[in-house]
């Protein structure tokens, strides 16, 4: 069969086939047999076990194996066939050499096939046949056969093994043979367990043919085998050696040689043992470089199996990982992570570090952590975070850092490194404003957290250190109080322990800057309302009012205010359905007790209070602004939670301050929304008591009377008071009442007389008085009514309301007796009696000023003014008396002396009591004479009385007939013309030319009377016709002179009339001269016809 | 001597007196005197028109009535239609004289004689006037001289009337 050209031809296919299996040999060898070293070197490091035998199945192929075995079989019996037959040396040495290769194959295939064979058995046909192999090569070359023993080998051989490049490039080398013998023969050894004769053939192998293309495996065998040894040092030599010899084809772009020696094969494998070589030899940081080389050279994947790749990958990362820990180890051994950062600064000094960085900080500071060596492993992290604190998983290290301090208890620097954190990495942070919106929200949870705990530290440690100061100083004072020195000062003692109040200030002045961090860093947090009220409350406990109220408003009204840095979205979350906070109305009250607090100037950082050169008008106006807006919040508060009981003391508070700001207007409006929700309770059974509701009615009416008052609307502030007192009257003693009656009482008598006030202003005075006259009526018992009432009077009497003027005035006498307004009442009720012409009263009211009145010219005028009234009144006795009394009593003024004195001549003329009446006459020309100052009035009245007491010596002149005896009766009429005539001579005398020409003509008249009554008088009985005749011209005789006095008498007067003077005493004498002298006064116009 | 002296005074005045008496009724006297004007006059006098010719009579009658207001309105009433004659001026002259006017009295007087400066009753008029209401001789002299020059006939008792205040005259200057 073998002879026929069949046969033949199958046999050189099988003798390709073999060739080519050779190589498949080796690599099933290589894989099995690196298996087996490497999971006895590494069975120290399970880690490292396991990637080996990952690595071994990884590449194993699934060859058909149950029919191989006797296939190879049939060659080996061709091949012996062959080889009986072969004559050839060369042609017997390669048929051996195919033979040795199918006898190691069939080995292979037994032990995969049975492992329940023993190992040397199976291979020992293999080993024999390459042993025979080497023998004939040793003869052939003249050496001896290597003795399976390493200790035959020098250490120094391996030195002297040099690479020829260009006999490795040419292919021709003696080891092309050896080489071919000895690598199958050391797997065989290794196959079959013999390690120590393994090594010496690959200790031949390296040494005599430095050239194979299996110089690198067998390196690596060696080293396998030696590291599994234990014997580090060959190992690493052996690793290195391997190393070396990749990188030297490398570096000479050997890819593409004929020969190849699959160095780059072993090239990773050995750096990752070379570095575990010169781990276990304490050279960390050449094992630091080499791990570095492992890992910086993973291949990249690249195949479409899927299930592949998830394999490869996964091994990849187990190397990866496992790589990791041992470079952990090593630098551990060396500085930590000083170690780390020189290394790299070293390998990668002008290049970019590699992206597992972070793993090696991440597991140093892992495996300190597992060492328990806490302090090393935040340090690690903290190295990290220090070189890379721009990276993007800086926070994530950071967070590792804080969670290691926790793990080793370390309160303190957690919150220190938390804090850190959020300064780091929070709103307010470089890293923050750097940072894709990714990286904020992959931290927010984190800021937010920390911040919360944060703050909550701070928050519970300021509200405890207050609470036991809060208790000692109560045991203090307690002691204090029941004198118990001991006790008392044990506990004193015990305080001085005790946080000072500005220390628990501060801590809680820190918990709200958490709180205000925490605002910044998640502004779209559900609980943001929440923490603005704890951040007010905190503010407030550290007496910063204006922060406190600011976070309180916020709390309570949303978005009230809010101002977002954060750059992040701070819309509502539109998935926080469950409300966190529900006391939005507790802040904003809050908020008005802060700013209570403020007002009252509690603020201890209030610019303006720690300025000590504020003015006093800064600090006001400063106040004021707060009060200000402390009522705009109230009304917010108002507003928002109209239900909230709080409400109605809300606003009347409001109220007071609004009015207090003179915002009278608002006051009005508020106090008008106090009272509609007051009635809105009142229908609606509210939770506000009666007490409540009539206090807040009260408040809010008073309220609006005092704005409306202020803005002068006394009308509308009248009827508001009014509402105060119909409520109060409600419930007449309570305290509310006791508390406002009185003052509202008086304040609603105010409006009423403020509007009778502006109606005087006005004019409009019976609008006024009416107003006056009703504070009187509606408020009898008001202060103020004493003032209205007399306004009221002043007011009657302006307008002339005389009669209703007596009745206010006679009830002002009667009630305010002591009043300086009543005293001056007698003068004015004497006004109105005399405007009413109600003469007898007025005589009596000016009778009783002239005898009451304190003032002596007061009590004067009265007097003669009585006497003028009583005159009125028809009361001629008592004006008399008035009179009278006033002439004697009150001598000046000299003008109304002697007009009283005149006046009792007119009243005597009047009751003809006539000699009362000239001594009156004589009384005003004797005191016209001794007047120190004469008048005028006072010569006229004396001119008057003259003339008047002149007509009664006229009338007695007059009545004296011219009888018989003539001579006798002539006489007697001479006697009374002589006092006739002086009496109008003096008249005369005080150059009046009203009564001159009185006294002139009656002078003529006395003249022209006398002459005809001589004309006229009886004649004698008797006489005879020429008697008769003679005596008549005798008689004409004796009254010529005096008709001639007459006419010079009436021509005065008549010549007194050229000079424009006029009375009737000039023109009765120009009637009297035109009949004396008729020719000459006489004369008449001629009077025209009529027309 | 001087009784002697005394009666033939005492017979002068009585003629005179005599003679005053047949002037008594001054109305007559006037009167008759106004005849004797009322021909002369006829060619100088001013016809008022009738409005004024009313007002005037209205006046007379209050004066009649001794409603002394009224017809001082009623004059003014006159004056304003546009009165001028001696008639109407002098019915005004005369009623403010007796109210003791004087002024205007003689400025009425004036204003008749601007008008008709050759009437004879203004003259006559305003002559009394001066001499009794006055004392101004002289005017009274020139306007009783006037008079007699623009009467119809000149009257005797005017010329002993010029004669005594001539007389007057002479005294008071000397």
């Amino acid at each position: 069969m073998l002879r026929s050209p069949f046969l033949k031809l199958s046999m050189l296919f099988f003798i390709v086939y073999l060739s080519s299996c050779t190589l498949l040999g080796d690599r099933f060898f290589q894989q099995e047999d690196l298996s087996k070293q490497v999971d006895n070197t590494l069975a120290e490091l399970p880690k490292a076990r396991d990637h080996l035998k990952e690595l071994r199945t990884q590449t194993i192929d699934k060859l058909s194996e149950a029919t191989e075995e006797s296939l190879l079989l049939e060659v080996s019996t061709a091949y012996k066939e062959a080889f009986s037959l072969a004559d050839k040396p060369l042609v017997r040495q390669e048929i051996q050499q195919r033979l040795a290769y199918i006898h190691l194959q069939i080995a292979e295939e037994r032990q995969v096939n049975d492992a329940s064979l023993p190992p040397k058995a199976v291979y020992k046909e293999a080993i024999d046949s390459y042993l025979a192999l080497l023998a004939h090569y040793d003869q052939q070359d003249g050496l001896a056969v290597i003795q399976a023993d390493e200790a035959l080998f020098d250490e120094a051989l391996f030195d002297k093994a040099v690479f020829d490049e260009a006999l490795f490039d040419q292919g021709l080398f003696d080891e092309d043979q050896l080489d071919q013998i000895l690598y199958p023969l050391a797997k065989a050894y290794e196959m079959s367990g013999d390690i120590p004769k393994a090594l010496a053939v690959f200790n031949r192998l390296v040494i005599e043919a430095p050239n194979s293309v299996y110089y690198s495996e067998a390196q690596f065998r060696r080293a396998e085998i030696l590291f599994a040894a234990a014997d580090y040092a060959a190992a690493s030599h052996a690793y290195r050696s391997v190393i070396d010899r990749s990188t030297l084809l490398l570096n000479t772009s050997k890819q593409s040689a004929k020969k190849t020696d699959n160095s780059a094969t072993f090239l990773m494998n050995s750096w990752y043992m070379f570095g575990w070589s010169d781990f276990k030899l304490g050279r960390y940081r050449s094992a630091i470089k080499a791990f570095f080389t492992v890992l910086d050279n993973q291949p990249q994947l690249d195949t479409d199996n899927e299930l592949l790749a998830k394999h490869a990958l996964s091994s990849q990362q187990a190397l990866t990982n496992d790589t990791l820990r041992v470079m952990s180890l090593a630098f551990s051994y060396e500085a930590g992570s000083e170690t780390i950062a020189d290394m790299l600064d070293e390998f990668y000094v002008g290049l970019s570090e590699p992206e597992y960085v972070p793993k090696l900080y991440q597991n140093l500071a892992g495996l300190y952590l597992e060492k328990k060596r806490f302090i090393d492993s935040a340090d690690t992290l903290a190295a990290y975070i220090y070189r890379y604190s721009k990276a993007s998983n800086a926070p994530d290290f950071h967070k590792q850092l804080i969670e290691v301090y926790a793990a080793g208890v370390f309160p303190d620097r957690v919150r220190e490194q938390k804090q850190q954190y959020v300064q780091a990495y929070g709103v307010h942070s470089e890293f923050w404003s750097m940072a894709s919106t990714e990286s904020r929200l992959a931290i927010q949870d984190s800021l937010s957290l920390y911040i919360k705990e944060l703050a909550s530290y701070y928050h519970h440690l300021a509200q405890t250190k207050q609470r036991q100061r809060k208790a000692s100083l109560y045991r203090i004072e307690r002691n204090r109080i029941e004198q118990n020195p001991i006790e008392r000062q044990a506990v004193i003692d015990e305080s001085v322990q005790l946080m000072s109040e500005q220390d628990i200030q501060l801590l809680y002045q820190q918990a709200g800057d958490w709180y205000e961090t925490w605002i910044a860093n998640i502004p779209s947090s559900a609980e943001i309302d929440n923490i603005w009220f704890l951040l007010g409350e905190t503010r407030f406990e550290s007496k910063s009012y204006q922060l406190a109220i600011k976070a309180y408003e916020n709390a309570a009204y949303g978005s009230f205010g809010r101002q977002d840095s954060s750059g992040i979205d701070s819309s509502p979350n539109p998935t926080a359905t469950e409300p966190v906070f529900n006391q939005h109305n507790e802040a904003a009250y809050a908020a008005l007790l802060a700013y209570d607090h403020l007002i009252a100037g509690h603020n201890s950082h209030s610019p303006i209070n720690d300025d000590v050169n504020a003015s006093k008008q800064q600090i006001e106006q400063q106040t004021e602004q707060w009060q200000i807006a402390k009522n705009q919040s109230a009304l917010l508060f108002v507003s928002t939670f109209p239900n909230d009981n709080r409400s109605n003391a809300v606003l009347a508070q409001t109220l007071q301050s609004l009015f207090s700001l003179k915002q009278f207007n608002e006051t009005i409006k508020v106090g008008q929304q106090l009272v509609d929700r007051l009635a809105i309770d009142n229908t609606d059974a509210s939770s506000t008591s009666v007490e409540d509701s009539q206090k807040f009615k009260v408040i809010a009416y008073l309220s609006i009377a005092h704005a409306q008052r202020e803005l002068h609307e006394y009308d509308l502030s009248e009827q508001a008071y009014a509402e105060v007192l119909s409520v109060l009257n409600k419930d007449v003693g309570s305290s509310l009442y006791q508390q406002h009656y009185a003052a509202s009482l008086e304040n609603y008598a105010a409006s009423i007389y403020q509007q009778g006030l502006l109606q005087t202003e006005a004019g409009e005075h019976a609008l006024a008085a009416n107003n006056f006259m009703r504070v009187v009526e509606l408020a009898p018992s008001s202060s103020i009514r004493l003032s209205a009432q007399r306004d009221a009077i002043a007011l009657f009497l302006q307008i002339k309301k005389w009669r209703k003027a007596v009745t206010v005035m006679t009830d002002f006498q009667q009630r305010f007796v002591t009043d300086t307004a009543t005293k001056a009442m007698p003068s004015q009720l004497l006004l109105a009696y005399k405007s009413l012409e109600d003469w007898p009263l007025a005589a009596a009211q000016a009778k009783k000023i002239s005898v009451d009145d304190d003032d002596p010219n007061v009590r004067q005028q009265a007097l003669y003014s009585a006497a003028e009234f009583y005159y009125l009144a028809e009361d001629i006795d008592n004006a008399i008396d008035s009179y009278r009394s006033y002439a004697h009593s009150y001598t000046l003024p000299l003008a109304d002396n002697m007009e009283a004195q005149y006046r009792l001549t007119e009243l005597y003329a009047e009751t003809l009591a006539l000699d009362k009446r000239a001594y009156w006459l004589r009384k005003l020309m004797v005191t016209h004479k001794n007047a120190e100052s004469p008048t005028e009035r006072s010569r006229y009245l004396a001119a008057f009385s003259a003339v008047e007491l002149a007509e009664t010596t006229l009338l007695s002149y007059q009545s004296i007939p011219l009888a018989h005896p003539l001579k006798q009766s002539m006489a007697n009429k001479r006697k009374a013309m002589k006092v006739s005539l002086d009496a109008y001579h003096k008249a005369l005398s005080y150059n009046l030319e009203l009564f001159s020409t009185q006294a002139t003509y009656r002078i003529a008249e006395i003249y022209a009377g006398l002459a005809s009554a001589l004309l006229a008088s009886e004649r004698p009985a008797g006489l005879t016709a020429l008697e008769l005749e003679q005596y008549n011209f005798l008689l004409e005789e004796q009254a010529y002179p005096f008709e001639e006095k007459a006419i010079d008498f009436y021509t005065i007067n008549i010549e007194r009339s050229w000079q424009g003077i006029d009375s009737e005493w000039v023109r009765d004498s120009y009637q009297a001269l035109a009949q004396l002298i008729p020719a000459k006064y006489g004369k008449r116009e001629m009077l025209p016809e009529r027309m | 001597m001087s009784y002697i002296l005394l009666r033939i005074l005492i017979l002068v005045s009585i003629v005179m007196t005599s003679s005053c008496s047949s002037f008594l009724n001054f109305s007559d006297q006037s009167s008759s005197a106004n005849n004797a004007l009322a021909e002369k006059e006829s060619n100088t006098q001013i016809v008022d028109n009738k409005k004024a010719r009313a007002e005037l009579n209205r006046a007379l009658s209050a004066i009649k009535s001794h409603d002394m207001a009224a017809a001082d309105s009623a004059f003014k009433a006159m004056l304003l239609a546009g009165a001028q004659s001696p008639t109407a001026l002098n019915h005004y002259a005369i009623f403010l004289r007796e109210q003791w006017r004087m002024e205007e009295a003689e400025a009425m007087y004036l204003q008749a004689l601007k008008n008709s400066p050759n009437n004879a009753m203004t003259h006559w008029n305003i002559a009394i006037f001066y001499e009794l209401y006055r004392g101004d001789y002289q005017q009274a002299l020139d306007h009783y001289q006037a008079y007699q020059q623009y009467a119809a006939s000149p009257d005797k008792r005017v010329i002993h009337w010029i004669s005594d205040l001539n007389r007057r005259i002479e005294k008071e200057s000397s």
